[in-house]
């Protein structure tokens, strides 16, 4: 019996822990692998897709946008530890952020609100902002993704901004933000109770896909030195605006488009939404004697007159149409002095010999009227009526650049057709759009749109602005030493109220460099200049100011002796002042 | 008559042999299941380390690009020539001296204006 009894006790307690060993396992084995949703954390997390960079014509050592981590700083007032020094904190933002020491001051004792914005930092040391809470405390860090513009305002009007949803909302971050965007990834998992995710728990991953990277055909040290340029222009003039636009006449590719007054993307909110315009496509002017050029190409490739042929400009006025035309050339002249001069009686007569229909198609043919194709949102396609609706007025004054409206581009668009022996090319500012694992998407090439004139006119119509820049033209002030300039003035009375302001004028020049081998066109419009309102004397200096720092900038081979009047005059324009 | 070895008979018939081979095998497949559990866990975590080490470097990195952008701006580098006193200006047209892809042997051809060290 007491063996018995023995062995009972014996095998009491193996047994029992056994089986507890057991019902613990179970449990174990059910919490592992059974569905226990109410004890574990499901969590899912949105993987932004980060938005693709623009870069200039350089590649990816010019990013001229890029989205950026920062962290966004914020007081939380209720949060501020009394024993902690408040002035310490405050000298702290305000040298992380930069902001008013004062106001973070008073907004640390505000009891209205918990969440006060204060700016946004870059610095890997915001962090110490809430991980040292020992010194610092009612400081808030929110991981935010920013939109950066390196260059500042530089480029503003092309490359846009994005609203404070990360959206593209002008420029090429609206025209291309489908492409920039990228498609945002998903995670579906589940976290422990430190709100850690537990790995190995993960259900369900799809991974983000980045945005699409712009490369751009812009150079931004060109576009330095049309910014610069173009301020000095606005200041000297005292213009409201001044617009440029550089252009590869070959090809098309935009390498330069600015425009004063401008604005900061990062900031854009700041700003009058009037300034986001961009004028180079955006604003539609009447071009003036720029316009005259495409008149006379017109009639020349027609045949119906030759540089040599004579027209009869009168007295400096011509009665037509029961209307007086002006002129300030007197008595016949020759085609070529018609354009050298700028003569408004000669244009409107060699307008009249083309006829309406004829005049119209040439027009169309050089682009007036239709919009580009530019990849830019917000352009203009101008005012060009058809022929049908003509007054017996309409030829003359629009052959004089009145009673049409036109675009920067348009006109630099035709004149560069001129100089690239009448082929009018398609603008474009996008070379190509490259995919986050480096795949072409988009590759934009040179095409040809429009032959408005035979490649022998064009030779013809260069030579003929060539001499707009020579001894007696209208435009010497746009010559640059070395280099031949061909290219047209214009100056146009701003329409007001039913005729023209007698104060207020658009002072443009367009040209091409080098005349004898054109390589990049340029168009300058200044609006409003005050007192001097002619495109000789107001446009034509900041397109050589410009045009001399680009041929140069280029390398493009010199194809004229510099004389040591050209030397002077050019200097070293890049030279500390 | 010997006496029967009542100890032997009493040790084999307390567990079977193949219980004993059975518990044994369950335990170690728990055991196991429980070791790489546990190593899934940790290498779980050493993975969302380096991804969060990897996000704050390549932030860190676009942080630097966007820095180093606006450092060597154009206008930036003026200003900092400026500040130096440094006199730059881009070469005229006849101070380019062109290569030739064509040139035999190597040499290049300096236009006339340059020859003896003018």
């Amino acid at each position: 019996m007491r063996v018995k009894g023995h062995l009972v006790r014996f095998l009491l307690v193996p047994v029992g822990l056994a089986l507890w060993q057991l019902v613990l396992m179970a449990r174990l084995c059910d919490l592992h692998l059974g569905n226990h949703s109410r004890l574990s954390r499901d969590w899912e997390r949105v993987l932004k897709a980060r938005r693709g960079a623009i870069y200039d014509r350089n590649g990816e050592g010019n990013p001229l946008a890029v989205s950026v981590p920062g962290r966004k700083v914020f007081l939380d007032p209720a949060t501020l530890n009394p024993a902690h020094d408040r002035a310490l904190i405050v000298s702290r933002l305000a040298a992380l952020l930069d902001c008013d020491a004062d106001a973070a001051m008073v907004n640390l004792k505000r009891t209205d609100s918990r969440y006060i914005q204060l700016g946004v930092s870059f610095d890997e040391s915001a962090m110490e902002l809430v991980t040292n809470k020992t010194v610092f405390s009612g400081v808030g860090i929110e991981d935010i993704v920013v939109r950066r513009y390196p260059l500042g305002r530089r480029m503003a009007h092309v490359i846009g901004f994005v609203n404070y949803g990360h959206v593209g909302s002008a420029g090429l971050e609206q025209r291309y933000e489908n492409y920039l965007r990228g498609t945002d990834g998903y995670i579906l998992g589940e976290v422990d109770a430190n709100r850690q995710e537990i790995r190995s728990r993960r259900q369900r991953f799809i991974s983000p896909i980045d945005g699409s990277s712009l490369y751009l055909t812009l150079d931004q040290n060109i576009q330095y030195v049309t910014e610069k340029a173009l301020a000095d222009a606005m200041v000297r003039h005292r213009a409201t605006a001044v617009w440029a636009i550089v252009q590869r006449v070959r090809t098309g590719e935009i390498l330069a488009m600015a425009a004063v007054p401008d604005f900061d993307p990062s900031r854009y909110n700041e700003f009058s939404c009037d300034l986001w315009r961009n004028p180079s496509l955006g604003v539609v002017y009447e071009p003036g004697s720029t316009m005259k050029a495409m008149i006379v190409s017109a009639a020349l490739n027609e045949e119906l007159v030759t540089p040599d042929t004579r027209i009869d400009v009168g007295p400096g006025s011509w009665f037509y149409g029961g209307r007086v035309l002006r002129d300030h050339v007197q008595g016949t002249v020759d085609v070529a002095t018609v354009i050298k001069k700028s003569s408004n009686i000669g244009a409107a007569k060699i307008a009249l010999m083309l006829g309406n229909r004829r005049m119209e198609c040439y027009l169309r043919a050089f682009g007036f009227g239709a919009v580009t194709g530019i990849d830019l949102p917000g352009e203009e396609q101008g005012i060009l009526m058809p022929a049908s609706k003509w007054n017996v007025l309409s030829p003359t004054r629009m052959a004089i650049g009145q009673g049409v409206a036109v675009t920067a581009l348009q006109l630099l668009g035709a004149y560069c057709a001129i100089a690239n022996d009448g082929q009018l090319m398609r603008p474009y500012i996008v070379s190509r759009i490259v995919s986050a694992n480096g795949e072409v998407l988009v590759r934009n090439d040179p095409r040809v749109v429009a032959r408005p004139i035979r490649p022998a006119v064009a030779a013809t119509m260069r030579r003929l602005l060539t001499g707009v820049t020579e001894e007696g033209g209208t435009a010497r002030r746009a010559e640059i030493p070395g280099y031949s300039v061909a290219g047209k003035t214009g100056t146009a009375q701003i329409p007001l109220h039913g005729g023209y302001s007698d104060t207020d004028f658009w002072a443009s020049f367009v040209g091409f460099v080098p005349a004898s081998n054109p390589e990049f066109g340029m168009v300058v419009v200044v609006e409003r200049p005050q007192p001097l309102h002619t495109g000789g004397v107001v446009a034509a200096p900041v397109f050589a100011e410009i045009a001399g720092v680009v041929a140069q900038y280029l390398e493009l081979p010199v194809d004229l002796p510099e004389t040591d009047a050209n030397e002077e005059a050019g200097g070293n324009r890049l030279a500390s002042r | 008559m010997l006496r029967k070895n009542r100890k032997r008979r009493l040790h084999a018939n307390v567990v079977p042999v193949p219980f004993i081979g059975a518990a044994v095998l369950i335990v170690s497949m728990a055991v196991a299941y429980v070791w790489i559990d546990t190593l899934c866990g940790t290498l779980g975590q050493q993975i969302r380390k380096l991804e969060s080490k990897y996000e704050a470097l390549d932030g860190e990195c676009r942080r630097e690009q966007d820095r180093w952008t606006a450092m060597k701006s154009p206008e930036n580098i003026e200003l900092a020539l400026q500040r130096h006193g440094l006199n730059m200006a881009l070469p005229r047209g006849e101070q380019l001296v062109r290569l030739s892809r064509q040139s035999q042997g190597g040499d290049y051809r300096p236009a006339d204006r340059y020859a003896g060290g003018r």
